[in-house]
Parts: C-alpha cells; sequence; structure tokens
C-alpha cells in the first residue's frame, strides 16, 4: 500500500484476540489499535482517527452491543466508521442483535486469517 | 413595490433560472439523483413563495412541475425529455409571469388560464405514457473484446478501449516494429498476443514474416488510439468498450455482493437513535467495498446516494442505490454514462489545481511577504529622510512589480480548465436538434483535452449553440437533398478545439449545402446592410463576414429550432467580448467551417462605469478611491482651473465631458457627482454626469489607428454590444 495506512481499532477483552488481529492486520498493511471495552473504544475514538472497528461483542464494562448503539449516536464523521462485529455466537438471533444495534458486518469466531483481511480490507475500501 | 414583492421577484427569478438549468443538465443524465433534488427543491421554494404572495395560478402551475419531479425522484416515472421540456415551458411561463408582476404588481388575467393549460399539459402527458423503457441499446459486444476483458478481468474496469491489430505479414520488411507500435499505446492496460495463422512446422516458418494478432485494452478515448496507430500497416480495430460491457462481463466478487447485502440489512432496521450513524456507515461501508474491488464509479455514486440519504433524513436514496447494484446489471449500464458526464460536472464545480502550482503560489507569497516586511526599512527610511530613499523604493517597487506579475500568471494558469466541460454537451444538443428539424447528423467532437481559461469555457456555450443549429438547420441538408446531391445520407457535423500559440481554436465544420455568396449580396441588400457597389468592392472574405452583421439572415424562413437568424451577430458579440475572433468560410454544396480563435487566458478588469455627455466610460476600480456628492460650495475656481475641496484635501477637479470633448448633460451649480481616483501618487477628483455600476469586464488595448489616443487604456464590450472606452486615469491626472 503506498497510501496512508488504514487504522484499524480492535476492541475485545481477550488479549489473546487483540494480538492475533494486530499480527494478522499489520501484516496485512494496516495500523491497528487496541482498547479492552466499549468505553475505552469510544474515548480511543476520540483521538485517533479510525477507519474500522473490529468489535467483540462480549466486553466487560461496556459490551459490544451497547458500544455500537451509543456510536452510531455520536456526531459525524465519528459515528460513520464502520463497524465489524466479531463474535463466537453464529445464531442468527447474534447476528440480528449486532446489525440492530449498527454493525455493518458480522464474523464469526474462530477467525479466518484471509477472511478478516479481506473484510477489513472491503470495509475499508482498501484494493484487494 | 413593496419589500416582499421585490424579495419574491429576485428570489423567483433566480430560483427559475436554477431549475431551468438543472432540468437543462437532467436531461443529459436522467438519473442524477442530486441534481433531481436540486430542481425539485428550487420548484418546491418557487411554488412555496408563490403560495406566499398569493399568486395562486403560479403555485399551481409550479406545482405540475414539481410534480413530474417528484415522480422522477421515486423512480414512478422517468424524466422524459418530453417531461423536460414541459418543466422548461412551465418556468419560461413563470419568468413571463414574473415581468408583468415586476410591472403590475400582479399576475395578468389571463394567468389562471395559462396556468391551466400548463397544468393540463402535464397531465395529459402523464395519461398518455406509460413508464416507457429507456431508448438506450447496447450493441453487443464483438467476441474478442469480451474475450479481452475476461482475461484482463483486474483492469478490466478501467479499460475504455480495445485494439485488434494484425500487421500485414510483410510490415517486418518494410521496418516496422508492430509489437513496440502497440507497446506504446497511450494508457496502455493490457497487451496480449496470439497467432493470426496457425504455426506451420518449424523448418518452414519464415521468420521474418509478421504472423500475430495483437490486442490491447487501453485507458484512452478511441480518438487517441486513433490517432497513434494512424499509418500502421495491417488490420486495425479500435473499440470503444461501452459501459455496460463491465457489468456484463464482471458483475460484483460474491463478498462484496454479501457486505452490500448486510448494509441493506441495517439500513432496513427499525430505530429511533443513530439514524444518521447508521446510514453513513452503512454508505461508507458499501463505497468502500466496492472501491476494494475497483469499482469507482459505483463507489462514488453509493457515497452519492449516502449524502443525499443524511441530508434528506431518508434511508431512501441510498436504499434505492443499494438495491440497484443488486439487481439486474443492465439498469446500471444505461446509468453508467450518467456517471463521466457527472463527474466532470463535478469537476467543473470544483477546482483542481496541481499541487506543483500550490506550492509556486506557496513560494511566491513568501517572496511577497519578504517585499513585504522590506517596507518597513523603507518606511524607516523615509522618517529618517534618508536620501537613498528614492532608490531603495524603486528597487522595492521593481521586485514588487516582478512578484505581482508572477502571481497574475500563476493564478490565470490556475484557472485553466479543458473544453471538454463545454464540449460534452453537445452530443444531446446535435441529437435533439437533429430530431428536430429531422436531418441525420453525425457529430464528431475533437480536442475535448484542449484548455482554456475557466472564464472562456463557461462562455463558450451558447455561442456554440448557436453555431451548431445554424449547421444543422441550415447547413446540412435533409437525407433526400444529400442522396440526391451524391453525398452521404447522414451530415457530418464537426466541433474541434486545439491550442494554437497563445489562442484556443475552435472550429465548427458541417458537410452540408455551403453559403453562395451570392445570396449573402442579396440579403444584405435587401436588408440595406450594404450597397451594390460597396459589395462589388468587397473580398470573398469579407462578404461571408456580412453574416455577422446585426440582423442578418439569408433563411427567408423562420424555423423553431434556429428562429430569425439573430444568432450569427449574438455569436460575434459574445466571442468578442472575451477578446476573440470569429471567422466563417463556405463553399457551395460542400459544406461551412466556422472558426472561433479565443484569447487562451483572460484578464478581467474590475471596472466602474460613469456616464458623462450620454456617453458612457469605464473607470478602472483599482484607481477609485471614492465616489461622492460634492456641493457647489466646495468647488473653486483657481486660475483657470478648478479645485474642490474634499475631506481637507484640494483635489483638481476634472469635468469628464469637458477633457473628452462631449458634452455635459447637467445642470450647473447643484454640486457635482465626482469620482476621486488615484494613480502613481496623483490625485484627483472626475467630475461625471452619473455613475452606472460596477463590472467585471476584460478590456482590450486599442489596436489600429487608435493606438497611443491619449487617456484611453483600451476598449470592452458591454453586454448590449456597445463599446465602452476605458479611461486611463494616470495619464488623465497628469
Amino acid at each position: 500500500m503506498t497510501s496512508t495506512p488504514k487504522t484499524i481499532l480492535v476492541a475485545d477483552d481477550a488479549a489473546l484476540v487483540r494480538l492475533f488481529c494486530r499480527s494478522i492486520l499489520e501484516s496485512a498493511g494496516f495500523r491497528v489499535e487496541e482498547a479492552l471495552n466499549g468505553f475505552e473504544a469510544l474515548e480511543s475514538l476520540l483521538t485517533k482517527a479510525v477507519d474500522l472497528l473490529i468489535v467483540d461483542i462480549n466486553m466487560p464494562q461496556m459490551d459490544g452491543l451497547s458500544f455500537l448503539r451509543s456510536l452510531r449516536q455520536k456526531e459525524l464523521p465519528i459515528a460513520a466508521i464502520p463497524a465489524l462485529v466479531v463474535s463466537t455466537e453464529s445464531s442468527m438471533s447474534d447476528f440480528a442483535a449486532a446489525r440492530a444495534a449498527g454493525a455493518n458486518y458480522y464474523l464469526v469466531k474462530p477467525i479466518d486469517r484471509e477472511q478478516l483481511v479481506e473484510f477489513a480490507r472491503m470495509l475499508c475500501g482498501v484494493p484487494a | 413595490m413593496n419589500e416582499f414583492l421585490q424579495q419574491f421577484l429576485i428570489e423567483s427569478r433566480e430560483l427559475a433560472d436554477a431549475a431551468s438549468s438543472g432540468l437543462l443538465a437532467l436531461e443529459q443524465s436522467p438519473h442524477d439523483a442530486e441534481r433531481l433534488a436540486e430542481v425539485f427543491r428550487a420548484l418546491h421554494t418557487l411554488k412555496g413563495g408563490a403560495g406566499v404572495v398569493e399568486f395562486f395560478a403560479m403555485e399551481r402551475a409550479v406545482h405540475a412541475a414539481e410534480e413530474v419531479l417528484t415522480e422522477a425522484r421515486m423512480g414512478k416515472h422517468p424524466l422524459t425529455t418530453e417531461r423536460v421540456g414541459h418543466c422548461l415551458t412551465c418556468l419560461d411561463q413563470v419568468l413571463a409571469w414574473l415581468d408583468t408582476i415586476e410591472r403590475s404588481e400582479a399576475l395578468p388575467d389571463t394567468a389562471a388560464s395559462e396556468a391551466d393549460q400548463i397544468v393540463r399539459r402535464f397531465e395529459g402527458d402523464r395519461a398518455l405514457s406509460a413508464p416507457d423503457s429507456s431508448s438506450s441499446t447496447e450493441r453487443a459486444p464483438a467476441a474478442w473484446v469480451t474475450g479481452l476483458l475476461k482475461g484482463h478481468h483486474a483492469v478490466a474496469p478501467r479499460a475504455l478501449t480495445a485494439v485488434r491489430f494484425v500487421p500485414s505479414a510483410d510490415c517486418l520488411h518494410q521496418g516496422a516494429d508492430p509489437v513496440a507500435g502497440m507497446m506504446s499505446l497511450p494508457d496502455l492496460l493490457a497487451l496480449d498476443f496470439s497467432a493470426h495463422l496457425p504455426w506451420g512446422p518449424l523448418e518452414s516458418l519464415d521468420p521474418f514474416s509478421c504472423n500475430l494478432i495483437l490486442m490491447a485494452l487501453c485507458a484512452a478515448p478511441v480518438a487517441d488510439l486513433q490517432k497513434h496507430l494512424r499509418g500502421q500497416s495491417g488490420e486495425c480495430e479500435v473499440v470503444a468498450i461501452p459501459a455496460a460491457i463491465h457489468d456484463f462481463e464482471s458483475s460484483l466478487p460474491p463478498q462484496v455482493t454479501a457486505v452490500i447485502k448486510a448494509q441493506q440489512a441495517l439500513l432496513g432496521e427499525e430505530c429511533s437513535q443513530g439514524f444518521a450513524g447508521r446510514v453513513a456507515s452503512a454508505g461508507l461501508v458499501a463505497a468502500n467495498a466496492l472501491r476494494s474491488c475497483g469499482r469507482l464509479e459505483l463507489s462514488q455514486r453509493v457515497s452519492r446516494a449516502a449524502e443525499q440519504s443524511l441530508l434528506a433524513l431518508s434511508a431512501r436514496p441510498l436504499e434505492e442505490a443499494l438495491a440497484q447494484l443488486l439487481t439486474e446489471k443492465p439498469s446500471l449500464a444505461i446509468a453508467a454514462p450518467d456517471e463521466l458526464a457527472q463527474a466532470s460536472d463535478l469537476a467543473a464545480r470544483t477546482f483542481r489545481v496541481d499541487a506543483e502550482q500550490v506550492d509556486a503560489l506557496v513560494r511566491l507569497a513568501g517572496e511577497l511577504t519578504v517585499v513585504n516586511n522590506a517596507f518597513g526599512h523603507v518606511v524607516k527610511l523615509a522618517q529618517l529622510g534618508d536620501p537613498s530613499l528614492p532608490d531603495v523604493l524603486k528597487e522595492r517597487h521593481e521586485i514588487l512589480q516582478r512578484l505581482v506579475g508572477q502571481l497574475q500568471r500563476s493564478v490565470l494558469r490556475m484557472r485553466v480548465r479543458p473544453l471538454r466541460a463545454v464540449l460534452q454537451r453537445f452530443p444531446r444538443v446535435v441529437r435533439e436538434m437533429s430530431a428536430t428539424l429531422d436531418k441525420s447528423v453525425k457529430l464528431v467532437i475533437e480536442g475535448e483535452e484542449t484548455e482554456a481559461d475557466k472564464a472562456i469555457v463557461e462562455m463558450l456555450f451558447e455561442p456554440l449553440v448557436h453555431l451548431v443549429r445554424n449547421a444543422i438547420d441550415h447547413g446540412i441538408e435533409s437525407e433526400k437533398d444529400r442522396i440526391a446531391a451524391g453525398k452521404a445520407p447522414i451530415g457530418t457535423l464537426r466541433i474541434e478545439a486545439r491550442r494554437r500559440a497563445d489562442q484556443v481554436l475552435i472550429e465548427v465544420d458541417d458537410d452540408g449545402a455551403g453559403i453562395d455568396p451570392a445570396r449573402i449580396r442579396e440579403a444584405a441588400v435587401a436588408r440595406r446592410l450594404r450597397t451594390d457597389e460597396q459589395l462589388l468592392a468587397m473580398t470573398e472574405t469579407e462578404t461571408f463576414d456580412l453574416i455577422f452583421a446585426p440582423g442578418f439572415s439569408t433563411v427567408t424562413q423562420v424555423t423553431q429550432v434556429s428562429g430569425r437568424g439573430v444568432g450569427m451577430d449574438a455569436v460575434r458579440s459574445a466571442v468578442e467580448r472575451i477578446g476573440g475572433q470569429v471567422s466563417i468560410t463556405s463553399a457551395v454544396g460542400r459544406g461551412t467551417r466556422v472558426t472561433l480563435s479565443l484569447p487562451f487566458s483572460v484578464m478581467m478588469t474590475h471596472l466602474m462605469t460613469v456616464e458623462a455627455g450620454s456617453q458612457m466610460f469605464g473607470l478602472p476600480l483599482e484607481a477609485i478611491i471614492e465616489t461622492t456628492r460634492v456641493p457647489q460650495a466646495a468647488i473653486s475656481k483657481v486660475g483657470g482651473a478648478s479645485v474642490v475641496v474634499l475631506r481637507n484635501r484640494t483635489l483638481p477637479l476634472i469635468d469628464l465631458a469637458g477633457v473628452l470633448g462631449v458634452q455635459a448633460v447637467r445642470e450647473d451649480g447643484d454640486g457635482a457627482t465626482v469620482v476621486v481616483a488615484a494613480a502613481n501618487g496623483e490625485w484627483g477628483a472626475f467630475q461625471v454626469d452619473r455613475i452606472v455600476e460596477r463590472l467585471d469586464l476584460m478590456v482590450k488595448p486599442l489596436e489600429g489607428l487608435l493606438v497611443g489616443t491619449p487617456g484611453i487604456v483600451g476598449t470592452t464590450l458591454l453586454g448590449d454590444g456597445r463599446v465602452l472606452l476605458v479611461l486611463d486615469v494616470a495619464e488623465m491626472l497628469q
């Protein structure tokens, strides 16, 4: 990528998942920021330009869904930041709940390396 | 007239104009949702205004037009040419009413029936026409084109043109290198080789015989490639790739489709909060997904739809755009050409400037700052009465002059734009005119990329429309006549633009009947423009020049399109107003060519026009300090001259009419209207009869016999064709 790298904020309480995402995404040319929960994520959005959010549903303090709900009510352009939800649940109801909260897409854990990069690129508008 | 009504008139005229030009643009790109919304808003506001001031007939008529736009926006009924026509008629009527209102503060008595007529026209249209299927038919592209696109699907979306070249077998003997020729095609995206005839056994191969088929995809337009390939020996096919083909051949990758569907679902969620965030993010994600697979046009379209959704506070425009992406491809295919137009429309509104030019400006600004700082030093010298002051000042002034000159040039350079912005509107214009006039015309446009100053590009449309109209109406013959004359049944109209030195040449060329100089002479005599003797003495060029004389027309029959021959003198005055020239040549039976030579750049001067002795003069605004009226008491005679005391300053009073030798039309003894001006440190008050207005015009230096006329900097043409003399304030103050 010759243009400035896109920044992805990974919000997940599990350090392993964050590390995993970071290593995959960084090797695909993205910059990666991390947050441990929804509050942290919201906070870091105020100070950092983020192109994509990768959000876990189950997080302490503020979970992924409440995070998304409050994200979408913020001012533009922050409210418009694409959000990809990752969760261990694969039930339709979970999917629907994520969508209702304002998620743009939904991936099921365990995360497939290539799939993650592919969707990250699509949601950020980076050519494959 | 009350303030309310005045406001209404101003606003309504603006809205009607905006709606008209929007409608015209929509004729070219009926799917331009943004513009649809724009026109709709204009009409809506127009209607609202009419309601407020209780002009109900007008309200009714505009409402009918607004309905048409609403239907187009909802996708219920496309905005056909006919419907646009009705809307335009309605707006014309509105403008006519506004004129009446300005005079009499009321709608004319006939307004109600006129409004009825308009409404009926819209209704008739609605009753008659079921939503029509689009008229555009896509020809299936040749198999080799589709094959080529498939083979290079990664670059295919960018390809505009496909080339298939079969070099002649002996081309290598002629010293040609077909492969190198193809490799150097402009904007080459992909190149394929294959054998023309099956290869024979190795031992019988002639290594100097060329047996290749070369196929290439390029991002350059057909004309460029044709130019490039001219002179190659062999069979060559250059095919424009219809925008549609991309959609037929390479539909969206499944993941992208999945992402887009997810955005549709997101939009479909019932939610009371975070609307903007949802819509904006859905739009962003869909646009990003399209961008990631290289579908930039579609991506832009989605972004625009999202913006509309945000503005309209309705998810609908975005939902529709997404639905369109996922439904049948042909609908995309039809919309595709609009995008090009739209993209260049956008380019017309926003300005692309080379980063280098900006850097140059920044450097200049830096240098100017240095010079400016140096003036602090100069001021100090002046306070100290330093004897070196004049030299220092002179030196600074020279530097400043150089920098300002550079600044002017850089800024002018930035205003340069391609003529495409105007020329691309002509296919539509020609199509319509030829349909109205029942002529078959093929339009060829060349040199769209030629550049000229923004002001020129913007003014060019109207004169060109006149020329094109004349060529189609009076130049190109009917199909029957053409066949009888042994010509190709379809006439060719060519608009070519090119740059020559510091001029831009635009030629409008038709292969029609041409103009008979004898008929020009007859007409000139009949209209008493010239006497027989005068005509005899004229050269052919001068004779043709008569066409541009006001009120000249050789066609007695008034046609719907061309009107009464007011066109050509309008062309001339429009072109001359920006310092250009127009000339015409014609050969009977072979066609007519009109050439516009326009300056490449235009320097606008801010002028104030004043009247003295019932004549108008221009004063450069930069020289003017103030305009005011002085009482008679402030004017006194000193020796032979008058002076006026203004703000404790005694200024020479220069009677403009007197100096210029025209009779002043004003009553003396009642004070004076003066324009206080300064140049080169000299101040003076010009006494004028009246101050007229401020204008931005291009001032042409004096030419020919007038060169060196004292007190005059140059001339410029006013909107009504009158010549305005622009005064040289510096010289007059001396």
